[in-house]
């Protein structure tokens, strides 16, 4: 009798653990981002991002922009979101708790980048003595590095 | 009939411990991280400013309930309770904007009747800036799913609770100026 406990409280708890409920989509929100710029200019120059000077010869930069972030959520048991807490009740209650813990009370959140991006363009110029001005427009969308090794035309 | 009565006994304790718990505990979950970006180190002595607050809800809330002041006033008590809010005399200081991503008022009297039922949450994300630079990122979540009479009030001070979590964790980045001698 005694050796059907233990199986028995395993083949209970796995079915605890299922007691959850179906990721459900909460809406969404704009999150700051961040991609860092390297831009090393031949020969050296001045450097501007959207019109605002930066930097001379080289320059490294965090852009910032924001990329779309959905949230979803679903309802847990403790068993999932605090297995501790949950098996601390059941020994306290003396596994009164255990039945009980089936019920999803807990509220579980995750946060799903999207490939939707604001405000991730950015101007880049690169000004020299003697030279033509060299412009790009980068466009960010969650790198983490960039790099641009422009290289600037000779005034005739 | 020897037997039964320690068992009665036993289930008895069992079931009262079980409502005690049901009773006067705020069950629910607690997360909070900062994150530093590029190996940022605040300077010693950093006051913290609170910035903006948006509601990226999607809800709307009724006219008494200002979410977002809420929160401004929770975060701004907490930083002063612990030396953290910016003031003239802080040589730095970093911004803390903030988005309220998720809240629901709850009901105590639901979460005593079906735990899950009616429970209060509040979800939050912040951006910490410095002289206009993002260095830094926070996300804090709370949650009171259990609880009876001792929950009543959660929709208020889940604020607090959070914006303490959020304080404890920016005190444990920005060192603390130990008094001269």
């Amino acid at each position: 009798m005694f050796n059907k406990v233990p199986c028995c409280t395993f083949a209970l708890l796995l079915s605890l653990a299922g007691c959850t409920t179906e990721w459900a989509a909460e809406g969404s929100y704009y999150r700051t981002t961040q991609t860092l710029l390297d831009v090393q200019s031949t020969p050296p120059g001045k450097i501007s991002i959207n019109g605002s000077h930066k930097g001379d010869n080289s320059l490294s930069i965090p852009l910032e922009y924001e990329r779309e972030v959905q949230r979803k959520t679903r309802k847990v048991s403790y068993w999932i979101s605090q297995p501790g807490l949950a098996l601390g009740i059941t020994l306290l209650s003396l596994g009164i708790y255990l039945p009980f813990s089936a019920i999803p009370v807990d509220v579980e959140l995750r946060q799903e980048p999207q490939s939707n991006f604001r405000s991730n363009q950015f101007v880049v110029q690169v000004q020299a003595d003697g030279h033509h001005h060299w412009e790009d427009t980068v466009v960010c969308t969650g790198q983490d590095r960039l790099v641009l090794n422009p290289v600037l035309v000779r005034r005739e | 009939m020897i037997n039964t009565v320690p068992t009665k006994r036993v289930v008895g304790i069992g079931v009262l411990s079980c409502m005690a718990l049901f009773l006067l505990s705020a069950c629910g979950t607690v997360e909070h991280k900062v994150n530093l970006l590029n190996n940022f180190t605040p300077d010693q002595a950093t006051g913290v400013e609170v910035g903006k607050v948006a509601n990226e809800t999607g809800k709307t809330f009724s006219p008494g309930l200002n979410v977002e002041d809420m929160l401004r006033r929770a975060l701004t008590q907490k930083l002063s309770a612990e030396g953290l809010l910016s003031s003239n005399a802080t040589p730095k200081k970093l911004v803390l904007d903030s988005k309220i991503l998720d809240y629901e008022e709850g009901d105590a009297f639901k979460r005593w009747l079906l735990p899950g039922w009616g429970s209060t949450v509040l979800t939050i994300q912040s951006d910490l800036r410095q002289d206009g630079q993002m260095v830094g990122t926070v996300d804090a979540k709370r949650t009171v799913s259990v609880g009876g009479a001792y929950t009543i009030g959660a929709w208020m001070t889940v604020f607090d609770n959070l914006a303490g979590d959020v304080v404890e964790d920016l005190r444990s980045k920005i060192p603390k100026v130990e008094p001269k001698q």
